[in-house]
């Protein structure tokens, strides 16, 4: 029996197949010659300065999460400019008239209250 | 596009609210607690008042929309009811959000964490997700209402974050809730991919006309998004974190909790149920009355073994969610009826027994919230109306008569017995008898052991007119909260069919066991 989804196992098997056997292969035939320079850790071949795993500023973490919000929310704009003239066409022409300007400017609004608010709260300066 | 409005306004009103005390919180002096939770009052009265204008016209749909699958079933379907049934739940909500705020006024002056204005914002917009949820008639909205009041929840838990129990209930809360919100998402997405849609009345109509050919992947599906909801709702075999978290929670975010959570959680597993799989009723029924049975026993008998009360109430909780789940298992007319009565009066007996536990003040040299067996020994020649009112709530969520619990008991017990269930329904009131071990030793405790520090207490006003109405409401239930009830058997949820288990009875109108006193 052809299920639908036996192409799927059967490209999931190829992949994870494909990834053992080149590693392994790698891995058996490949020359070693290990020294301090090579296991050290990869900074885009700088030297390293201290070691891979530190502690990372805990306000890092509050601009990366603000950063994803902001950033993410804006993804939103743009299928809303890209669709704008048949929004804003005339409710009679199957658009939304100003409703498409107006929920927009709700949406960039919360986003606008959102931004002073953080901004007011002090979570931009870094001290 | 106005009717939509229309049905989102009581949402509108508290998101909009919460807005409001976020901008004017810029302008506040800080560390006042007033401002905020007197805008939070006016915005939650508001809400009322809109809700209740919403009861005039309910049963409005919103964001009416076409649904792509050609086949059985509506051509459109609404991604939210304003019907009686989401009214009353976002009622008896905003009744828990507005006596948390009050509660919280007082609190805040004992712990300066919580006088922030994010406490109360944060308050709202759950309330706001909540109410969403109760609304909701799609599985997607469902979902992200109850993420959005998780979420909230979440930070409220670890709100005193430099007290380790409260941060440990966040963190326990978190991560446990974020595995539960993977559940209930991976059956949202089972479901889709066997009927092609996540509207509600949609994916009941599928079933419906598939009930025999169904891939039994829609059945995995089901069973997920019943381990979902079953956390949010507290019922055994998910239940665990339910106890660590109320007791490290702050008090009144344990009250809230209690309430509002319980009241989101029950009306969105009703509705996910009874409309959206009802003609699958034969595979699940089995499964909530066991659960129904599991969750009293289990939350009952360790009920009785705490010495802190604030631990105590959360297998309470427990043990209430499966009174409740009794109520889910008797179905859509009679049943709903009944757990939207029982979900009121829940809510003012356990934010009357919090706010009283908080009317009691700080215990002890390092000012600690009075949340152990202890600290109520001869309340009564301390505060008589602290004393009163405890009693009042806990004689209540045992469910004597002639106390409001008695009365929501009485019509889940109808509802089981009007479903063919009644050897659930018996089972309820043996697991009542059990719980009146522990709900009645503080009473005791209160009445007759002498104090341990004779200081008299005085609750603040906000505190006392809290708690004051909530056990007012719960002692004199039989006079005052007859409407109530009967507005509560009226409130009907759009889309259920009186079809599946309990198929002609259930669906037969007027049979209003609700209607009559007990």
């Amino acid at each position: 029996m052809l299920d639908p989804y036996t192409p799927v196992l059967i490209l999931g098997a190829l992949g994870v197949g494909l990834g053992v056997v080149v590693i392994a292969l790698s891995f058996v035939i490949g020359p070693r010659a290990p020294s301090p320079v090579k296991e050290a850790t990869y900074e885009s071949g700088l030297t390293p300065i201290g070691p891979g795993r530190r502690r990372v500023p805990v306000r890092y973490y509050l601009v990366a999460t603000l950063f994803i919000l902001f950033d993410i929310e804006v993804i939103y704009l743009y299928p809303y400019a890209v669709r704008f003239r048949q929004l804003a066409a005339p409710v009679e022409a199957g658009g939304q008239g100003v409703g498409a300007l107006a929920s927009m400017g709700v949406f960039v609004g919360v986003l606008l209250l959102g931004f002073v608010y953080v901004w007011r709260k002090g979570a931009l300066e870094w001290d | 596009m106005l009717s939509d409005l229309n049905a989102f306004l009581p949402v509108l009103t508290l998101v909009v609210t919460a807005l409001a005390i976020m901008v004017a919180d810029w302008f506040l002096p800080e560390g006042d607690p007033r401002p905020p939770a007197t805008l939070a009052v006016v915005g939650l009265s508001a809400t009322g008042a809109v809700l209740a204008r919403g009861w005039l016209v309910a049963d409005t749909p919103a964001f009416v929309h076409a649904v792509a699958r050609p086949g059985p079933g509506p051509a459109e379907a609404a991604m939210v009811w304003h019907d009686g049934f989401g009214v009353f739940a976002g009622a008896v909500l905003v009744v828990a959000a507005l006596l948390t705020v009050l509660l919280g006024l007082d609190h805040a002056r004992r712990r300066p964490a919580l006088a922030r204005a994010e406490h109360v914002v944060l308050v709202l917009l759950a309330t706001a997700a909540m109410l969403l949820v109760a609304m909701a008639n799609d599985l997607i909205l469902v979902f992200l209402g109850i993420e959005t009041f998780s979420i909230a929840l979440y930070v409220l838990a670890g709100f005193l974050r430099e007290e380790r129990p409260s941060l440990e209930a966040a963190m326990k809360y978190f991560v446990l809730g974020a595995f539960a919100a993977g559940f209930l998402l991976y059956g949202i997405a089972l479901v889709y991919a066997s009927t092609g849609t996540t509207n509600l009345e949609v994916v009941a109509a599928i079933l419906a006309a598939e009930v025999h050919s169904l891939p039994r992947v829609a059945y995995v599906g089901l069973g997920l998004i019943l381990v979902g909801l079953g956390f949010k709702v507290a019922a055994v075999p998910f239940h665990q974190w339910t106890p660590d978290v109320y007791e490290g929670a702050p008090t009144t975010v344990t009250a809230f909790m209690s309430a509002a959570t319980k009241t989101a959680a029950f009306a969105a597993l009703m509705r996910v149920l009874w409309v959206g799989f009802a003609p699958l009723a034969d595979a699940w029924v089995p499964l909530v009355t066991g659960a129904a049975v599991l969750t009293m026993v289990v939350g009952n008998l360790s009920a009785l073994v705490q010495v802190d009360l604030k631990r105590m109430l959360g297998f309470s909780a427990v043990a209430h969610a499966g009174y409740l789940l009794v109520a889910v298992a008797a179905g859509p007319a009679l049943g709903a009826s009944a757990l939207l009565f029982y979900l009121l009066v829940y809510a003012l007996m356990n934010l009357g027994a919090f706010g009283a536990l908080l009317a009691i003040g700080p215990v002890g040299p390092e000012g600690r919230d009075a949340t152990n067996l202890r600290d109520l020994r001869g309340l009564w020649t301390r505060s008589p109306g602290v004393a009163l009112a405890l009693a009042v709530c806990l004689i209540g969520l045992t469910g004597l008569p002639p106390t409001a619990g008695f009365m929501g008991k009485w019509y889940i017990f109808m509802a089981a017995v009007d479903a063919d269930l009644t050897w659930l329904a018996a089972v309820m009131v043996l697991a009542s008898v059990v719980s009146a071990f522990y709900y009645l030793r503080p009473v005791a405790l209160m009445f007759v052991a002498p104090p341990e520090d004779p200081a008299v207490v005085a609750p603040r006003r906000a505190t006392a007119v809290a708690v004051g109405v909530a056990a007012a409401l719960v002692a004199l239930a039989m006079v005052v909260l007859g409407p109530v009830a009967t507005a509560a058997t009226g409130a009907s949820m759009a889309g259920a069919s009186p079809d599946g288990l309990h198929g002609a009875r259930a669906g037969e109108p007027g049979s209003g066991a609700l209607s009559g006193a007990p």
